[in-house]
């Protein structure tokens, strides 16, 4: 069993899904067995959503949709027409 | 005449061309958001973050015949959007400056907000920091110097692994973890002094205590949380 020390060294790469499946368990178990702990990485994972959640309700402008799908048309073009220009 | 027509009906080369670009079109259009949200970080203004989308994307739509099927198209992405404001944008801008903000303890808002409670916060949402809106919380990455704030862009809210975050920025995957860890600590403290600049500390059950955290990082929350535990 891991200690607390070893568990909030590990508890942001156990947020971020980055842990080998040995470790999750390993962390796992002691956030089920230390209160502490568990209420930190219950806080620490709240902080996430929050920047997550928030963060995400922003989108691109329509604008740039359309300005993108025109000029990657535009560079089609460009390149067919050099392909066109026979070698000289 | 209709190029278009033309191609597909006539030429099985730019046909193909054609299916290429509407291929890369479509894929790249999903992430559309996410680049955009990524370049506002980039360049902290939104004319200048539609340019550079439209730019990478441009650039990632010339060299996709590069790309290698089956490895991660999302990364590619972001990998050309860097290396885009990095070449163009950065330049027109100048070396980006230090940042202002202090290195900070490790869960700083955490320790703060639990400061003068009984019971230990579980929720940020429980919080006053539940006041911030996008505008607010947008602001506080703004703050974190350029390399953290892309790397806590990718990760925090576009979600990408370590992996992807590496190959997009140009660094080894151990650099993003260091990156992370101290750009994190950075946005809780900038978290924090958003809600101060609004209010939302002043008056509420939280009060802020200066000389709180001092000593403690992350040692100060092992003390405690091994407390708890026996």
């Amino acid at each position: 069993m891991i200690n607390c020390g070893d568990c909030v060294q590990a508890l942001n790469a156990y947020i971020d899904r980055e842990l080998s499946d040995d470790d999750i368990v390993t962390v796992r178990e002691h956030l089920v067995a230390c209160g502490g702990c568990l209420h930190l990485y219950q806080f620490e994972e709240s902080v996430r959503r929050l920047v997550r959640v928030r963060c995400q309700e922003q989108s691109a402008p329509e604008g740039l949709r359309v300005r993108v799908t025109v000029s990657l048309a535009a560079e089609r073009l460009r390149q067919e027409k050099r392909r066109r220009i026979p070698l000289e | 005449m209709d190029a278009n027509g033309a191609a597909k009906a006539n030429n099985p080369a730019t046909g193909e061309a054609a299916a290429n670009r509407a291929r890369f079109e479509e894929e790249a259009l999903k992430h559309l958001d996410a680049l955009y949200r990524t370049a506002l970080r980039m360049t902290r203004n939104p004319s200048d973050a539609e340019d550079l989308v439209q730019d990478a994307l441009v650039r990632a739509y010339r060299f996709y015949d590069r790309f290698q099927p089956g490895t991660n198209f999302r990364a590619w992405l972001f990998k050309i959007l860097t290396n885009t404001y990095i070449n163009t944008y950065r330049r027109k801008q100048g070396r980006p400056q230090e940042s202002s903000l202090e290195d900070t303890e490790e869960f700083f808002l955490y320790n703060q907000l639990s400061a003068d409670q009984e019971e230990r916060v579980t929720d940020v949402e429980d919080t006053v920091l539940d006041e911030l809106g996008a505008d607010a919380i947008q602001r506080a990455i703004d703050q974190l110097p350029p390399q953290f704030r892309t790397t806590v862009q990718l990760s925090d809210v576009e979600g990408l692994s370590y992996a992807e975050i590496a190959e997009a920025t140009g660094v080894a995957k151990g650099t993003v973890m260091s990156r992370l860890f101290r750009g994190r600590r950075q946005l809780q403290r900038a978290l924090w002094d958003q809600a101060e600049a609004a209010g939302f500390t002043s008056g509420s059950k939280v009060h802020l205590e200066p000389s709180m955290g001092k000593d403690s990082g992350s040692n100060g929350v092992v003390a405690r949380t091994g407390g708890a535990a026996r």
